[in-house]
């Protein structure tokens, strides 16, 4: 087995011979710079409403148990169910069994679904078929891939490699012409939304107040596998919750530009318990046109270790726009190369707490050029947090050989690479 | 770095600084790293010991000002030590640049003819927040034409070396330099100036010659002895 220090090496150099994944990046990452550049233009007020939903964050996070509570209650008051989960395993299992066996389910994008692995555990474990909707997903489960960007999860894929995978799906050939690939998996995805037993997503923020969950999206897919099918299971992390509407709508306001680049979303669900009528003689029934039953699983899953780093809990602010991502130079060579599951400086310190510190050794590909801090939204301050990670990395014994190795050199010569001492006196003065 | 990796921006700063009659003293042999590297791996508190040598080198020469031209030195001076120990430097800590600029007053300057772009290195732009000193200073560089990205000071590109990943990935930080010199080059810059040993050294080995890059040392040192850069030596 090889050791994690050549482990990363060679995934870097994979990564680096990749041409056509560097293709597809640099289309991205064109798009999304222009357009996020015009949106910030038309929208001045989002920088100074982007360090409020900061100091938003930072006050929810102090008090994040208090207020997943306040939210529990108010779900359950609407008839709803809410279920809090420490960990992935708790988080699986309590999903399952809402979910059932040889269920077919539509699922929405979800970093938080991704980060406890659910739809492998409901494929594997109970059996049950899972179609992702959102079309990055869609096109990296048929591929069997991981996604590589928080936002755009396909980022990695050229529209040629989508076509040839959709044409695999069609049994017939579908051009690499970026308008009939999607109209494609438009008609193909369909009919499961109205057939599925259950829907699943993720959420962008939670007003604990009302219980209401946010999910901001510009395809509809979610707005679909949230409302059509009779069950909807929203898993959602700690983070995502704020005191009440008026912070969550801020926080709904900030995300679209730095997202993707759109002054707003094409939709925002809000949504506050099942669906439910009382037309007929006034008396309350649930499950309308929209799900009967909703369960909104709040998980913890390393989420209150990181809120008691003194330096680390300034990752839990983040709003998972991947602005940073996008604006990355390291990110743009290495795409989902660097991170698992979260991606860049802010994620390895999300994959450190989520996933284990060992799974967090990506923390050391980050130049720390702090072009992030100067681009992220609510100006979090990664290369302050990497470093910080890379010290509890060096107490979990995952120190650079080569940190050790400078220190002795600067111990002997005075410089980190060994060279004489004599040297640097030598340049004469 | 510059000492052992760029010996030649070593040079040149010397050269400048006597041309411009600044009073200096360098810690020559007894220098010690400023422990940046250890810092940005992780290694905190053998920086500190790192740190505690420099500080009693600094006490013992009794400078007024601690010049220094890596902007990663300057930073972990200036920022990260007392920041996280607590240090206080009574010392003024500045970058060449400031330095230079300070110290210019109406010193002869001869024509330097390039057309370069000018890349705020990472440390010195968005960590320590000089960005524009080094501007001004090629400003007054006669025949110099200075190109800004589109993405500059805050958002200006990283050359791939800082963090310690020149050392420990040392692939990714010429990958990503090579990006930076496409970047560069599409934008029609005939050269690179930058103002960090890290970023000179970087960008020169992946550049192979598609593109020149030049350090501000060294355009002010052939405007100040009327020679080109490449004469420099
Ligand atoms: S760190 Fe900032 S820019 Fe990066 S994903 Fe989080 S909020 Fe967005």
């Amino acid at each position: 087995m090889k050791n994690w220090v050549e482990e990363l090496r060679s995934a870097t150099l994979k990564a680096i011979a990749d041409e056509s994944r560097r293709t597809a990046l640099r289309r991205a990452v064109e798009s999304y710079t222009s357009n996020k550049g015009k949106a910030l233009s038309r929208l001045p007020h989002l920088s100074d409403l982007a360090l409020d939903v900061r100091r938003i964050k930072e006050t929810s996070v102090e008090r994040m148990e208090d207020l997943v509570k306040e939210a529990s209650e108010a779900i359950a008051d609407c008839n709803g169910h809410a279920h809090i989960v420490r960990n992935a395993q708790e988080a699986r299992k309590i999903v399952s069994e809402i979910v059932g066996e040889h269920k077919l389910v539509v699922k929405s994008k979800s970093l938080t679904c991704e980060e406890i692995e659910l739809r492998e555990y409901l494929e594997d474990k109970a059996r049950c078929r899972i179609l992702e909707t959102d079309l990055g997903e869609f096109i990296i489960q048929l591929r069997g891939e991981k996604p590589t960007h928080i936002i755009n999860p396909s980022i990695h894929v050229p529209r040629e490699e989508v076509a040839k995978t959709f044409s695999r799906l069609a049994g017939r050939k579908i051009s690499g012409d970026v308008e009939a690939l999607v109209s494609f998996a438009r008609s193909y995805l369909r009919d499961y939304f109205i057939k599925a037993d259950v829907g699943i997503s993720g959420a962008n923020a939670v007003a604990a107040q009302t219980g209401t969950i946010f999910v901001v999206e510009n395809e509809g897919n979610a707005r679909f596998s949230t409302n059509a099918p009779p069950v909807h299971v929203c898993v959602v992390g700690f983070e995502k919750v704020v005191p009440a509407l008026n912070h969550a709508f801020k926080v709904v306001e900030v995300l679209p530009a730095y997202a993707t680049g759109v002054l707003m979303s094409s939709y925002v669900s809000m949504i506050t318990g099942p669906s439910k009528t009382a037309d007929i003689e006034k008396k309350l029934v649930y499950g309308v046109h929209g799900p009967k039953e909703l369960h909104v699983v709040f998980l913890d899953n390393g989420r209150s270790e990181m809120a008691k780093h003194p330096v680390l809990k300034e990752a839990l602010y983040c709003i998972k726009c991947g602005g940073c991502l996008y604006e990355c130079p390291v990110y743009r060579v290495l795409s989902g190369t660097f991170g698992h599951n979260y991606f860049g400086g802010i994620g390895s310190v999300w994959t450190a707490y989520t996933r284990g510190f060992e799974k967090a050794l990506f923390a050391y590909m980050c130049t720390g050029c702090g072009r992030c801090r100067e681009l992220c939204p609510l100006k979090i301050d990664t290369p302050r947090l990497v470093e910080a990670l890379r010290g509890e990395l060096c107490r979990l014994g995952f120190k650079h050989p080569k940190a050790t190795l400078f220190f002795d050199n600067i111990c002997l010569q005075g410089n980190p690479w060994g060279e004489p001492k004599a040297l640097r006196g030598s340049l004469g003065c | 770095m510059s000492s052992y990796r760029t010996p030649e921006l070593a040079r040149s700063l010397i050269s400048i600084l006597k041309a411009l009659n600044v009073d200096h003293v360098m810690l020559g042999k007894d220098e010690l790293c400023c422990g940046s590297i250890l810092l940005r791996l992780g290694l905190r508190s053998e920086a500190l010991e790192v740190a505690q040598r420099t500080l009693d080198e600094l006490a013992r020469v009794q400078a007024s000002t601690l010049v220094t031209h890596c902007p990663g030195c300057l930073r972990t001076f200036k920022l990260d030590y007392p920041e996280l120990f607590d240090f206080k430097l009574s010392l003024e800590m500045v970058h060449s640049t400031q330095l230079i600029l300070r110290c210019l007053d109406s010193k002869e300057l001869s024509p330097v003819k390039i057309k370069a772009a000018y890349l705020d290195p990472c440390h010195l732009g968005r960590h320590l927040k000089v960005y524009d000193e080094p501007r001004k200073l090629l400003s007054l560089i006669p025949g110099l034409t200075i190109i800004e990205p589109p993405e500059k000071r805050e958002a200006s590109l990283c050359c791939g070396a800082g963090g310690g990943v020149k050392s420990c990935l040392e692939e990714l930080s010429l990958t990503v330099a090579k990006e930076l010199i496409e970047y560069f080059r599409l934008l029609g810059a005939e050269a690179v100036v930058t103002a960090c040993p890290f970023c000179y050294y970087n960008l020169n080995e992946a550049s192979r010659g598609a593109l020149r890059i030049v350090d501000i040392l060294q355009v002010v040192d052939a405007s100040l002895r009327g020679v080109p850069v490449e004469k420099l030596g």
